[in-house]
């Protein structure tokens, strides 16, 4: 093969009919083999993201905060809020409590349900904004509610 | 009558490590002190810990030592203390130090706290927890503590909603 592969000749030069029946079927055999190997590359692909994914599953199952029961949960979450200024209206996405309700669902509701994030709420009204008449309204009822 | 300073007491946890412990060191546990207030009688047999490991106790005993012969809040103070010390994140030098463990150890630390019931260390507990939350986006919470977005259409639709409001401005 690699004397074939080095030498000079080319196609229209002429192999000999038994040369080229035996590169073809090289070129064959080497051909169904990487066609193999991609058909078994993709299933391996597909099963390591399946494991991986698995994988990332169990570990936020196992995830150390996940034993904490709810109060403690709401006792951490109190001591998120700022200290000074009181927490503003319209909330930060990187300030508690309205980062707080965005994680996960079981931290909404504990955020929900932990009324010193609610308290001391600073309104900031400014007269040419379109939220600060009726449509703001929905949102804090349903916080406090 | 209080008892002598110098009274030790047994303790097991739940992977059998036992520790010899002072008596006033280990009553800075609620859970603990009102269990040795039961005890008419001397017993000799360590007092179970079910809830808590070796290592976290041995941390947890580092925390009493250190803060022993200090005041334990009573029901009263708790209360009224209560808003002041959730306006405050401040820990002290010391308990910053102690408290520089990685996350697992750190939680750990806040479940035995919780349920030995010694508030000071639960507090220095929650408000590390608190001060690595701060300033962050719920994304990142997410990634720092492990956390699935696990929220369902119709609350994804309500974030959505809060989140053009709150951006909008």
């Amino acid at each position: 093969m690699a004397a074939l592969h080095e030498s000079d000749l080319s196609p229209n030069s002429g192999f000999p009919n038994v040369q080229r029946d035996e590169l073809q079927h090289h070129f064959e055999q080497v051909s169904s083999e990487a066609a193999r190997l991609q058909v078994e590359l993709a299933a391996l692909t597909a099963q390591h993201a399946k494991f991986v994914k698995a994988a990332l599953f169990y570990q936020a199952a196992l995830a150390p905060w996940k034993q904490l029961p709810n109060e403690v949960l709401q006792r951490i979450f109190s001591f998120t809020k700022a200290e000074e200024p009181p927490t503003c209206v319209p909330f930060s996405k990187t300030t508690a409590p309205m980062q707080l309700t965005q994680v996960c669902s079981r931290w909404r509701g504990v955020a929900l349900a932990t009324p010193a994030l609610w308290q001391d709420l600073k309104w900031v009204y400014l007269s040419h904004d379109k939220y600060a008449g009726k449509e703001i309204l929905p949102f804090v009822q349903g916080w406090v509610s | 009558m209080a008892a002598p300073a110098t009274q030790q007491i047994k303790i097991r946890c739940n992977d059998e490590k036992e520790f010899t412990v002072d008596r006033d060191v280990l009553e800075r546990s609620v859970l603990i002190k009102n269990m040795l207030e039961d005890v008419t009688e001397q017993q000799d047999a360590p007092i179970p810990l079910p809830n808590v490991s070796g290592p976290v106790m041995a941390k947890v005993l580092e925390y009493c030592t250190h803060h022993r012969g200090e005041p334990l809040p009573s029901a009263d103070t708790e209360q009224s203390q209560d808003e002041t010390r959730k306006r405050t994140t401040d820990i002290s030098e010391w308990d910053q130090k102690f408290i520089t463990v990685d996350q697992e150890m750190l939680f750990e630390i806040i479940l035995a706290a919780n349920y030995l019931d010694i508030k000071s260390l639960l507090d220095v507990g929650c408000k590390t927890v608190a001060n690595m939350i701060k300033g962050k986006t719920p994304e990142e919470i997410r990634k720092l503590f492990n956390i699935v977005n696990d929220f369902t259409p119709e609350e994804e639709a309500q974030i959505k909603k809060e989140n053009e409001w709150a951006e909008d401005r």
